[in-house]
Protein backbone atom coordinates (compact mmCIF):
# COMPACT_ATOMS: atom_id res chain seq x y z
CA UNK A 1 0.00 0.00 0.00
CA UNK A 2 1.70 3.17 -1.06
CA UNK A 3 1.90 5.94 1.73
CA UNK A 4 -1.16 7.96 2.62
CA UNK A 5 -1.78 10.50 5.29
CA UNK A 6 -2.52 7.99 8.20
CA UNK A 7 1.04 7.69 7.97
CA UNK A 8 2.25 10.77 8.59
CA UNK A 9 1.92 13.12 11.57
CA UNK A 10 1.66 16.52 11.38
CA UNK A 11 4.19 17.66 13.92
CA UNK A 12 4.65 21.31 15.67
CA UNK A 13 7.59 22.16 17.48
CA UNK A 14 7.24 24.02 20.66
CA UNK A 15 11.08 25.34 21.98
CA UNK A 16 11.52 26.24 25.64
CA UNK A 17 15.23 28.58 25.09
CA UNK A 18 16.14 28.31 29.19
CA UNK A 19 16.21 24.69 28.68
CA UNK A 20 16.67 24.12 25.18
CA UNK A 21 13.84 21.77 25.04
CA UNK A 22 11.52 21.20 22.25
CA UNK A 23 8.26 20.03 22.78
CA UNK A 24 5.75 18.54 20.61
CA UNK A 25 1.64 17.83 19.40
CA UNK A 26 1.54 15.11 17.07
CA UNK A 27 -1.64 15.10 15.05
CA UNK A 28 -3.29 12.64 13.10
CA UNK A 29 -4.00 14.06 9.69
CA UNK A 30 -7.02 12.71 9.31
CA UNK A 31 -9.02 13.32 12.90
CA UNK A 32 -8.70 16.13 15.48
CA UNK A 33 -6.88 13.58 18.02
CA UNK A 34 -3.15 14.87 18.78
CA UNK A 35 -0.56 13.65 21.56
CA UNK A 36 1.76 16.29 23.37
CA UNK A 37 5.41 14.87 23.80
CA UNK A 38 8.05 16.33 26.63
CA UNK A 39 6.01 19.29 27.91
CA UNK A 40 7.89 21.92 29.78
CA UNK A 41 7.27 23.76 33.18
CA UNK A 42 9.00 27.03 33.79
CA UNK A 43 11.26 27.19 36.50
CA UNK A 44 13.09 29.80 37.90
CA UNK A 45 15.72 27.80 40.12
CA UNK A 46 16.94 31.16 41.57
CA UNK A 47 13.54 32.38 42.88
CA UNK A 48 11.91 29.05 43.37
CA UNK A 49 9.45 29.91 41.02
CA UNK A 50 6.92 27.98 38.32
CA UNK A 51 4.97 29.20 35.83
CA UNK A 52 2.77 27.81 32.82
CA UNK A 53 3.70 30.04 30.27
CA UNK A 54 4.89 27.27 28.11
CA UNK A 55 2.27 24.70 28.88
CA UNK A 56 -0.29 27.32 27.79
CA UNK A 57 1.10 28.06 24.34
CA UNK A 58 0.87 24.43 23.95
CA UNK A 59 -3.03 24.59 25.30
CA UNK A 60 -3.90 27.31 22.79
CA UNK A 61 -2.01 25.79 19.89
CA UNK A 62 -4.44 22.69 21.36
CA UNK A 63 -7.76 25.11 21.47
CA UNK A 64 -7.43 27.22 18.36
CA UNK A 65 -6.79 23.65 16.27
CA UNK A 66 -9.84 22.19 17.82
CA UNK A 67 -7.65 19.38 18.40
CA UNK A 68 -8.59 16.30 21.27
CA UNK A 69 -5.42 15.16 23.48
CA UNK A 70 -5.26 11.43 23.67
CA UNK A 71 -2.17 11.23 24.79
CA UNK A 72 0.46 13.23 26.95
CA UNK A 73 3.86 11.33 26.38
CA UNK A 74 7.39 11.56 28.34
CA UNK A 75 10.54 9.76 26.23
CA UNK A 76 11.79 9.87 29.32
CA UNK A 77 12.74 11.21 33.20
CA UNK A 78 14.28 14.61 32.04
CA UNK A 79 16.95 15.92 34.22
CA UNK A 80 17.18 18.99 32.67
CA UNK A 81 13.29 20.52 33.06
CA UNK A 82 10.05 19.96 34.99
CA UNK A 83 7.42 18.19 32.83
CA UNK A 84 4.11 20.28 32.72
CA UNK A 85 2.06 16.76 32.14
CA UNK A 86 0.03 17.53 35.17
CA UNK A 87 -1.17 20.89 34.41
CA UNK A 88 -1.80 19.72 30.50
CA UNK A 89 -3.64 16.85 31.62
CA UNK A 90 -5.95 18.38 34.31
CA UNK A 91 -6.62 21.11 31.07
CA UNK A 92 -6.72 19.08 28.29
CA UNK A 93 -7.60 15.53 29.21
CA UNK A 94 -5.73 12.31 28.12
CA UNK A 95 -3.78 9.65 29.26
CA UNK A 96 -0.42 9.55 30.33
CA UNK A 97 2.51 7.50 29.46
CA UNK A 98 6.20 6.65 30.00
CA UNK A 99 8.71 4.34 29.41
CA UNK A 100 7.92 0.70 31.97
CA UNK A 101 11.57 1.09 33.20
CA UNK A 102 10.23 4.22 35.42
CA UNK A 103 10.30 2.02 37.98
CA UNK A 104 14.41 1.68 38.09
CA UNK A 105 14.76 5.43 37.94
CA UNK A 106 12.09 5.94 40.86
CA UNK A 107 13.97 3.57 43.01
CA UNK A 108 16.98 5.13 42.57
CA UNK A 109 15.92 8.56 42.84
CA UNK A 110 12.83 7.93 45.40
CA UNK A 111 16.33 6.92 47.89
CA UNK A 112 18.52 9.79 46.45
CA UNK A 113 15.74 12.15 47.57
CA UNK A 114 14.46 10.38 50.39
CA UNK A 115 11.24 10.81 49.45
CA UNK A 116 8.35 9.72 52.05
CA UNK A 117 5.91 6.14 51.84
CA UNK A 118 4.18 7.50 50.10
CA UNK A 119 5.67 8.19 47.16
CA UNK A 120 4.92 5.21 45.09
CA UNK A 121 7.58 3.19 42.80
CA UNK A 122 5.56 1.30 40.70
CA UNK A 123 4.84 4.00 38.06
CA UNK A 124 1.55 4.14 39.16
CA UNK A 125 1.83 7.75 38.87
CA UNK A 126 1.18 7.26 34.88
CA UNK A 127 -1.80 6.00 33.37
CA UNK A 128 0.32 3.57 30.53
CA UNK A 129 4.03 2.34 31.26
CA UNK A 130 4.97 1.03 28.01
CA UNK A 131 6.94 -1.87 26.92
CA UNK A 132 9.50 -2.58 23.90
CA UNK A 133 6.99 -2.84 21.03
CA UNK A 134 3.95 -1.99 22.55
CA UNK A 135 1.59 0.02 20.50
CA UNK A 136 -1.02 2.88 20.80
CA UNK A 137 -3.32 4.83 18.93
CA UNK A 138 -3.70 8.73 18.19
CA UNK A 139 -6.45 8.74 16.06
CA UNK A 140 -5.78 6.23 12.78
CA UNK A 141 -2.00 7.31 13.50
CA UNK A 142 0.07 4.11 15.15
CA UNK A 143 2.40 5.04 17.27
CA UNK A 144 4.90 2.14 18.82
CA UNK A 145 7.38 1.89 21.51
CA UNK A 146 11.53 0.97 21.03
CA UNK A 147 12.97 1.09 24.26
CA UNK A 148 15.99 3.08 23.47
CA UNK A 149 18.03 3.53 27.06
CA UNK A 150 21.30 4.76 27.65
CA UNK A 151 20.74 8.37 28.48
CA UNK A 152 18.40 6.97 31.28
CA UNK A 153 16.98 3.35 32.04
CA UNK A 154 14.06 4.39 31.37
CA UNK A 155 14.21 6.51 27.96
CA UNK A 156 12.50 5.51 24.89
CA UNK A 157 11.26 6.24 21.26
CA UNK A 158 8.31 7.05 20.15
CA UNK A 159 7.92 5.73 16.79
CA UNK A 160 4.55 7.64 14.97
CA UNK A 161 3.79 6.39 11.59
CA UNK A 162 7.30 8.32 10.11
CA UNK A 163 7.96 10.08 12.68
CA UNK A 164 10.66 9.21 15.52
CA UNK A 165 10.58 11.36 18.90
CA UNK A 166 13.89 10.03 20.19
CA UNK A 167 14.08 11.81 23.33
CA UNK A 168 17.82 11.84 24.26
CA UNK A 169 19.32 9.53 22.20
CA UNK A 170 20.58 11.27 19.34
CA UNK A 171 20.99 15.23 18.78
CA UNK A 172 21.38 17.14 15.43
CA UNK A 173 23.92 15.78 13.27
CA UNK A 174 26.60 17.91 13.84
CA UNK A 175 26.26 18.26 17.37
CA UNK A 176 26.14 14.06 18.43
CA UNK A 177 24.40 12.37 21.41
CA UNK A 178 23.21 12.40 24.92
CA UNK A 179 24.92 11.87 27.91
CA UNK A 180 25.43 8.85 29.21
CA UNK A 181 26.40 10.17 33.22
CA UNK A 182 23.36 9.96 35.26
CA UNK A 183 22.45 7.00 37.78
CA UNK A 184 21.85 4.15 35.45
CA UNK A 185 22.82 5.85 32.37
CA UNK A 186 25.31 3.55 29.98
CA UNK A 187 26.90 4.81 26.84
CA UNK A 188 27.17 1.25 25.35
CA UNK A 189 23.28 0.72 26.00
CA UNK A 190 23.36 4.14 24.20
CA UNK A 191 25.15 3.15 21.63
CA UNK A 192 22.87 0.22 20.80
CA UNK A 193 19.84 2.06 21.39
CA UNK A 194 20.92 4.20 18.85
CA UNK A 195 21.33 1.45 16.62
CA UNK A 196 18.14 0.59 16.78
CA UNK A 197 16.71 4.39 16.11
CA UNK A 198 19.52 3.86 12.69
CA UNK A 199 17.61 0.72 11.82
CA UNK A 200 14.07 2.36 10.56
CA UNK A 201 13.97 3.54 7.42
CA UNK A 202 16.44 6.16 6.34
CA UNK A 203 13.93 8.82 5.35
CA UNK A 204 12.25 8.19 9.12
CA UNK A 205 11.72 12.33 10.24
CA UNK A 206 13.65 12.24 13.67
CA UNK A 207 12.37 14.48 16.19
CA UNK A 208 14.92 15.95 18.73
CA UNK A 209 14.40 16.41 22.48
CA UNK A 210 17.18 19.30 22.62
CA UNK A 211 19.21 21.29 20.42
CA UNK A 212 21.97 23.52 20.96
CA UNK A 213 23.21 24.72 18.11
CA UNK A 214 26.69 23.64 16.93
CA UNK A 215 30.07 25.06 16.27
CA UNK A 216 28.83 26.90 12.40
CA UNK A 217 25.40 26.86 13.27
CA UNK A 218 23.54 29.66 14.50
CA UNK A 219 19.89 28.39 14.39
CA UNK A 220 17.86 25.89 16.43
CA UNK A 221 17.19 22.80 14.62
CA UNK A 222 14.95 19.96 15.97
CA UNK A 223 14.08 17.45 12.86
CA UNK A 224 16.38 15.53 10.87
CA UNK A 225 16.30 11.96 9.35
CA UNK A 226 17.49 8.53 9.41
CA UNK A 227 19.66 8.84 6.78
CA UNK A 228 21.35 12.33 7.71
CA UNK A 229 22.26 10.96 11.02
CA UNK A 230 23.69 7.92 9.33
CA UNK A 231 25.57 10.07 7.14
CA UNK A 232 27.02 13.12 9.02
CA UNK A 233 26.17 12.36 13.15
CA UNK A 234 29.58 13.62 14.57
CA UNK A 235 29.68 10.73 17.55
CA UNK A 236 27.74 7.79 15.86
CA UNK A 237 27.58 7.75 11.78
CA UNK A 238 27.67 4.76 10.08
CA UNK A 239 31.63 3.33 10.52
CA UNK A 240 32.21 4.48 13.82
CA UNK A 241 32.23 1.01 16.26
CA UNK A 242 30.64 0.33 19.57
CA UNK A 243 34.39 0.48 21.00
CA UNK A 244 35.25 4.07 19.64
CA UNK A 245 31.80 5.72 20.11
CA UNK A 246 31.96 4.75 24.38
CA UNK A 247 35.24 5.35 24.52
CA UNK A 248 34.37 9.12 22.69
CA UNK A 249 31.63 9.21 25.16
CA UNK A 250 32.77 8.15 28.28
CA UNK A 251 35.50 10.71 27.54
CA UNK A 252 33.39 13.43 26.78
CA UNK A 253 31.05 12.98 29.73
CA UNK A 254 33.65 13.34 32.75
CA UNK A 255 34.39 16.63 31.24
CA UNK A 256 30.71 18.33 31.88
CA UNK A 257 29.17 19.71 34.64
CA UNK A 258 25.94 18.53 35.60
CA UNK A 259 22.75 20.24 34.32
CA UNK A 260 21.67 23.10 36.23
CA UNK A 261 18.06 21.61 37.19
CA UNK A 262 18.71 18.24 37.37
CA UNK A 263 17.62 18.02 41.24
CA UNK A 264 14.85 20.00 40.75
CA UNK A 265 13.84 18.23 37.68
CA UNK A 266 14.19 14.71 38.26
CA UNK A 267 12.56 15.20 41.80
CA UNK A 268 9.46 16.23 40.21
CA UNK A 269 9.48 13.96 36.57
CA UNK A 270 9.26 10.66 38.68
CA UNK A 271 6.40 12.01 39.93
CA UNK A 272 4.91 12.03 36.73
CA UNK A 273 5.43 15.95 36.90
CA UNK A 274 3.28 16.32 40.64
CA UNK A 275 5.23 18.12 43.18
CA UNK A 276 6.31 16.44 46.53
CA UNK A 277 3.67 16.89 49.02
CA UNK A 278 3.44 19.79 50.88
CA UNK A 279 4.41 20.42 54.50
CA UNK A 280 2.16 21.29 56.79
CA UNK A 281 2.73 24.70 56.84
CA UNK A 282 0.70 24.08 52.72
CA UNK A 283 4.33 25.42 51.44
CA UNK A 284 5.94 23.11 48.49
CA UNK A 285 9.62 22.43 49.04
CA UNK A 286 12.17 20.79 46.58
CA UNK A 287 14.92 19.07 48.84
CA UNK A 288 18.65 19.35 47.81
CA UNK A 289 20.73 16.47 48.13
CA UNK A 290 24.08 17.63 49.79
CA UNK A 291 27.37 15.70 48.76
CA UNK A 292 24.90 12.91 46.66
CA UNK A 293 25.58 13.21 43.14
CA UNK B 1 43.32 36.05 37.24
CA UNK B 2 43.77 37.76 39.95
CA UNK B 3 42.80 36.47 43.20
CA UNK B 4 44.59 37.38 45.86
CA UNK B 5 46.46 40.51 46.86
CA UNK B 6 48.04 42.33 50.10
CA UNK B 7 46.74 45.82 51.07
CA UNK B 8 49.61 46.86 53.28
CA UNK B 9 49.12 48.21 56.94
CA UNK B 10 49.92 52.37 56.93
CA UNK B 11 51.39 51.81 60.67
CA UNK B 12 50.42 51.78 64.25
CA UNK B 13 46.79 50.90 64.43
CA UNK B 14 46.32 50.29 61.03
CA UNK B 15 45.76 45.95 59.48
CA UNK B 16 47.36 44.26 56.41
CA UNK B 17 44.68 42.81 54.44
CA UNK B 18 44.82 40.33 52.32
CA UNK B 19 41.71 39.39 50.04
CA UNK B 20 40.51 36.72 48.95
CA UNK B 21 38.69 36.62 45.36
CA UNK B 22 36.27 33.17 44.82
CA UNK B 23 35.44 33.94 40.94
CA UNK B 24 32.63 31.19 40.94
CA UNK B 25 30.10 33.50 43.60
CA UNK B 26 32.57 36.82 42.82
CA UNK B 27 33.18 37.10 46.38
CA UNK B 28 35.90 38.47 48.67
CA UNK B 29 37.00 36.83 51.52
CA UNK B 30 39.88 39.05 54.09
CA UNK B 31 42.27 37.91 56.62
CA UNK B 32 42.56 41.14 58.58
CA UNK B 33 45.74 41.13 61.13
CA UNK B 34 47.74 42.98 63.10
CA UNK B 35 51.20 43.33 61.98
CA UNK B 36 52.43 43.59 66.06
CA UNK B 37 51.13 41.00 67.02
CA UNK B 38 50.05 38.59 64.20
CA UNK B 39 46.42 38.28 65.67
CA UNK B 40 44.08 38.15 62.74
CA UNK B 41 40.31 37.90 61.58
CA UNK B 42 38.99 35.87 58.83
CA UNK B 43 35.99 38.26 57.33
CA UNK B 44 32.97 36.80 55.00
CA UNK B 45 34.84 33.38 54.20
CA UNK B 46 33.45 31.56 51.61
CA UNK B 47 32.20 27.59 51.50
CA UNK B 48 32.33 26.04 48.32
CA UNK B 49 29.22 24.88 47.00
CA UNK B 50 28.32 23.62 43.39
CA UNK B 51 24.53 24.22 42.80
CA UNK B 52 24.02 21.82 40.11
CA UNK B 53 25.21 18.27 41.68
CA UNK B 54 24.79 19.38 45.44
CA UNK B 55 28.08 19.37 46.21
CA UNK B 56 30.14 21.36 48.88
CA UNK B 57 33.64 21.68 49.31
CA UNK B 58 36.03 23.74 51.61
CA UNK B 59 38.59 24.97 48.77
CA UNK B 60 38.65 28.36 49.40
CA UNK B 61 38.61 27.73 53.33
CA UNK B 62 41.62 26.09 53.31
CA UNK B 63 43.44 28.70 51.28
CA UNK B 64 42.50 31.14 53.89
CA UNK B 65 43.87 28.71 56.91
CA UNK B 66 47.19 27.76 54.61
CA UNK B 67 47.50 31.53 54.49
CA UNK B 68 47.02 32.24 58.26
CA UNK B 69 49.27 28.70 58.71
CA UNK B 70 52.10 30.44 56.21
CA UNK B 71 51.94 33.65 57.70
CA UNK B 72 52.19 32.44 61.58
CA UNK B 73 48.68 34.32 62.62
CA UNK B 74 46.51 33.43 64.91
CA UNK B 75 43.11 33.59 64.02
CA UNK B 76 40.73 35.47 67.18
CA UNK B 77 37.95 35.88 64.94
CA UNK B 78 35.42 34.40 62.06
CA UNK B 79 33.38 37.22 61.03
CA UNK B 80 30.78 37.88 58.79
CA UNK B 81 29.08 41.14 57.44
CA UNK B 82 25.56 39.19 57.38
CA UNK B 83 23.49 36.58 56.19
CA UNK B 84 25.16 35.81 52.08
CA UNK B 85 22.96 35.43 49.31
CA UNK B 86 25.14 34.15 46.72
CA UNK B 87 27.61 31.78 48.80
CA UNK B 88 27.81 29.74 52.00
CA UNK B 89 29.79 31.10 54.84
CA UNK B 90 32.38 28.86 55.89
CA UNK B 91 32.44 30.46 59.84
CA UNK B 92 31.34 27.04 61.30
CA UNK B 93 34.09 25.28 59.07
CA UNK B 94 36.67 27.32 60.45
CA UNK B 95 35.46 27.33 63.69
CA UNK B 96 36.00 23.86 63.63
CA UNK B 97 39.71 24.43 62.83
CA UNK B 98 41.03 27.29 64.83
CA UNK B 99 38.82 27.21 67.85
CA UNK B 100 38.13 31.01 67.02
CA UNK B 101 34.69 32.52 67.52
CA UNK B 102 32.02 33.55 65.28
CA UNK B 103 30.20 36.93 65.04
CA UNK B 104 27.84 38.44 62.93
CA UNK B 105 25.41 41.25 63.55
CA UNK B 106 22.91 41.14 66.01
CA UNK B 107 19.84 41.68 63.55
CA UNK B 108 20.53 38.78 62.10
CA UNK B 109 17.70 37.30 64.53
CA UNK B 110 15.24 39.29 62.10
CA UNK B 111 16.68 37.51 59.70
CA UNK B 112 16.15 34.60 61.07
CA UNK B 113 12.82 34.93 61.92
CA UNK B 114 11.78 35.93 58.52
CA UNK B 115 13.42 32.61 56.77
CA UNK B 116 12.49 30.56 59.49
CA UNK B 117 8.96 30.88 58.37
CA UNK B 118 10.12 30.50 54.43
CA UNK B 119 11.92 27.64 55.00
CA UNK B 120 9.17 26.10 58.00
CA UNK B 121 11.90 25.05 60.89
CA UNK B 122 9.23 25.14 63.27
CA UNK B 123 11.92 24.09 66.16
CA UNK B 124 14.73 26.27 64.70
CA UNK B 125 15.88 28.59 67.47
CA UNK B 126 15.82 32.29 65.67
CA UNK B 127 17.88 33.64 68.50
CA UNK B 128 21.57 34.21 66.88
CA UNK B 129 22.72 31.58 69.29
CA UNK B 130 24.42 29.84 65.83
CA UNK B 131 27.12 33.11 66.97
CA UNK B 132 29.48 33.12 69.71
CA UNK B 133 28.80 37.34 69.83
CA UNK B 134 26.65 39.01 68.12
CA UNK B 135 27.65 42.96 67.71
CA UNK B 136 25.41 45.56 67.99
CA UNK B 137 25.83 49.33 66.74
CA UNK B 138 28.79 50.80 68.06
CA UNK B 139 30.14 47.70 69.87
CA UNK B 140 33.83 47.39 69.87
CA UNK B 141 36.53 44.22 69.56
CA UNK B 142 40.01 43.42 69.26
CA UNK B 143 42.41 41.64 67.10
CA UNK B 144 45.74 41.88 68.55
CA UNK B 145 46.43 45.60 69.49
CA UNK B 146 44.00 46.33 66.60
CA UNK B 147 40.46 48.36 67.90
CA UNK B 148 37.15 47.12 65.44
CA UNK B 149 34.28 48.87 65.39
CA UNK B 150 30.95 47.72 64.36
CA UNK B 151 28.80 50.53 62.13
CA UNK B 152 25.41 49.20 61.28
CA UNK B 153 24.79 49.06 57.74
CA UNK B 154 21.20 47.96 57.18
CA UNK B 155 19.82 48.39 53.29
CA UNK B 156 20.80 45.54 51.41
CA UNK B 157 19.68 42.91 54.54
CA UNK B 158 18.53 44.41 57.63
CA UNK B 159 21.30 42.59 59.57
CA UNK B 160 24.18 44.01 57.25
CA UNK B 161 27.17 45.69 59.32
CA UNK B 162 30.47 47.59 58.51
CA UNK B 163 33.40 46.48 60.27
CA UNK B 164 35.91 49.54 60.97
CA UNK B 165 39.20 47.84 61.60
CA UNK B 166 41.55 51.10 61.74
CA UNK B 167 41.84 52.79 58.88
CA UNK B 168 40.01 50.09 57.27
CA UNK B 169 36.78 49.28 56.50
CA UNK B 170 34.83 46.07 55.58
CA UNK B 171 31.38 46.96 54.13
CA UNK B 172 30.78 44.25 52.22
CA UNK B 173 27.32 44.47 50.41
CA UNK B 174 26.76 48.40 50.37
CA UNK B 175 28.93 49.80 47.74
CA UNK B 176 31.27 47.83 45.04
CA UNK B 177 33.74 49.63 43.47
CA UNK B 178 33.64 52.61 42.41
CA UNK B 179 33.34 51.83 38.47
CA UNK B 180 30.19 49.25 39.16
CA UNK B 181 27.98 51.00 41.85
CA UNK B 182 26.16 49.64 44.23
CA UNK B 183 24.57 46.64 46.39
CA UNK B 184 20.69 45.28 45.55
CA UNK B 185 18.05 46.38 48.22
CA UNK B 186 15.45 43.93 47.20
CA UNK B 187 15.68 40.78 49.05
CA UNK B 188 12.97 40.32 51.99
CA UNK B 189 14.38 42.39 54.19
CA UNK B 190 16.01 45.00 51.91
CA UNK B 191 15.39 48.67 51.50
CA UNK B 192 16.69 51.19 49.54
CA UNK B 193 16.41 53.84 51.62
CA UNK B 194 18.32 52.54 54.15
CA UNK B 195 21.14 51.29 52.09
CA UNK B 196 21.61 54.79 50.67
CA UNK B 197 21.66 56.15 54.77
CA UNK B 198 24.07 53.71 55.32
CA UNK B 199 25.90 54.12 52.41
CA UNK B 200 26.19 57.87 53.54
CA UNK B 201 27.03 56.59 57.25
CA UNK B 202 30.48 54.87 55.43
CA UNK B 203 31.29 58.10 53.31
CA UNK B 204 31.55 60.06 56.73
CA UNK B 205 34.28 58.18 57.89
CA UNK B 206 38.06 59.93 56.80
CA UNK B 207 38.65 60.10 53.15
CA UNK B 208 41.57 57.82 53.31
CA UNK B 209 39.64 55.04 54.78
CA UNK B 210 40.42 51.86 52.74
CA UNK B 211 37.26 50.55 51.78
CA UNK B 212 37.00 46.52 51.34
CA UNK B 213 34.06 45.57 49.35
CA UNK B 214 32.33 42.12 49.20
CA UNK B 215 31.88 41.49 45.76
CA UNK B 216 33.47 42.42 42.23
CA UNK B 217 31.76 41.29 39.39
CA UNK B 218 34.96 42.83 37.07
CA UNK B 219 32.97 45.45 34.48
CA UNK B 220 34.12 45.22 30.97
CA UNK B 221 36.68 42.19 31.79
CA UNK B 222 38.88 43.81 33.88
CA UNK B 223 40.77 42.04 36.57
CA UNK B 224 39.10 41.91 39.97
CA UNK B 225 39.57 44.32 42.57
CA UNK B 226 38.21 45.18 45.90
CA UNK B 227 39.50 48.09 47.44
CA UNK B 228 38.68 51.69 47.13
CA UNK B 229 38.94 55.11 49.36
CA UNK B 230 36.13 56.98 50.55
CA UNK B 231 37.20 59.38 48.62
CA UNK B 232 37.14 57.89 45.32
CA UNK B 233 33.80 56.50 46.34
CA UNK B 234 32.80 60.07 46.87
CA UNK B 235 33.76 61.21 43.27
CA UNK B 236 33.25 58.24 40.79
CA UNK B 237 31.10 56.16 42.20
CA UNK B 238 28.13 56.50 39.60
CA UNK B 239 25.32 55.63 41.89
CA UNK B 240 26.63 58.07 44.26
CA UNK B 241 29.05 60.66 42.96
CA UNK B 242 26.44 63.93 42.92
CA UNK B 243 23.06 61.80 43.61
CA UNK B 244 20.56 62.83 45.90
CA UNK B 245 18.85 59.86 48.09
CA UNK B 246 15.32 60.22 46.27
CA UNK B 247 17.11 59.62 42.92
CA UNK B 248 19.14 57.08 44.25
CA UNK B 249 16.20 55.17 45.50
CA UNK B 250 14.47 55.33 42.73
CA UNK B 251 17.22 54.26 40.43
CA UNK B 252 17.77 51.52 42.95
CA UNK B 253 14.06 50.37 43.07
CA UNK B 254 14.24 50.69 39.49
CA UNK B 255 17.28 48.30 38.58
CA UNK B 256 16.54 45.88 41.10
CA UNK B 257 12.88 45.07 39.83
CA UNK B 258 14.67 43.73 36.95
CA UNK B 259 17.47 41.55 38.36
CA UNK B 260 17.13 37.94 39.25
CA UNK B 261 17.12 36.62 42.12
CA UNK B 262 21.04 35.44 42.65
CA UNK B 263 21.31 31.77 42.21
CA UNK B 264 22.24 30.78 45.17
CA UNK B 265 19.35 32.51 47.46
CA UNK B 266 17.05 29.93 48.59
CA UNK B 267 20.17 27.64 48.99
CA UNK B 268 22.23 30.27 50.89
CA UNK B 269 20.23 31.80 53.12
CA UNK B 270 19.49 27.86 54.71
CA UNK B 271 23.48 27.52 55.67
CA UNK B 272 23.90 31.17 56.48
CA UNK B 273 21.14 32.01 59.19
CA UNK B 274 22.60 28.90 60.83
CA UNK B 275 25.90 30.27 60.88
CA UNK B 276 27.33 27.95 58.27
CA UNK B 277 26.26 25.07 59.33
CA UNK B 278 24.55 22.05 57.08
CA UNK B 279 21.22 21.28 57.82
CA UNK B 280 21.09 18.13 60.21
CA UNK B 281 20.63 14.73 58.38
CA UNK B 282 17.19 12.81 57.68
CA UNK B 283 16.40 9.37 58.93
CA UNK B 284 18.79 8.05 56.19
CA UNK B 285 22.10 9.99 57.30
CA UNK B 286 22.31 12.53 54.18
CA UNK B 287 21.63 16.49 54.59
CA UNK B 288 19.26 18.17 52.36
CA UNK B 289 18.14 21.52 51.63
CA UNK B 290 14.83 22.91 50.79
CA UNK B 291 13.56 24.65 47.72
CA UNK B 292 10.46 26.48 48.83
CA UNK B 293 8.32 27.00 45.28
CA UNK B 294 7.02 29.92 44.79
CA UNK B 295 8.00 31.46 48.05
CA UNK B 296 9.86 34.62 46.82
CA UNK B 297 8.17 37.18 43.98
CA UNK B 298 10.19 38.62 41.45
CA UNK B 299 10.57 35.30 38.75
CA UNK B 300 12.49 36.59 36.01
CA UNK B 301 10.74 35.09 33.21
CA UNK B 302 12.18 37.09 30.16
Amino acid sequence: MSKTNASRPIVTHFFDEPTNTFSYVVQDPESQACAILDSVLDFDYAAGRTDVRSAEEIIAFVRDNDLQVEWILETHVHADHLSAAPYLHERLGGKTGIGANITVVQDVFGKAFNAGTEFARDGSQFDRLFEEGDTFAIGNLEGRVLHTPGHTPACLTYVIGDAAFVGDTLFMPDYGTARCDFPGGDARTLYRSIQKVLALPGETRIFLCHDYKAPDREEYQHETSVAEQLAHNVHVHEGISEEEFVRMRTERDATLDMPRLILPSVQVNMRAGHMPPAEDNGQVYLKVPINKF
Amino acid sequence: MKTFSLSHSAGAGSPDVAGFFDPRTFSVQYVVSDPATGKCAIIDPVYDFDEKSGATASHHADELLAYVEQQGFEVQWVLDTHPHADHFSAARYLKAKTGAPTAIGEKVIEVQKLWKKIYHWPDFPADGSQWDRLFADGDTFRIGELEGRVMFSPGHTLASITYVIGDAAFIHDTIFQPDFGTARADFPGGDAHQLWRSIQAILALPNDTRLFTGHDYMPDGREPEWESSVREQRNHNPHLAGVAEVDYVAMRDRRDSELPMPKLILHSLQINTRGGQLPEPEANGRRYLKIPLDALECAAWE
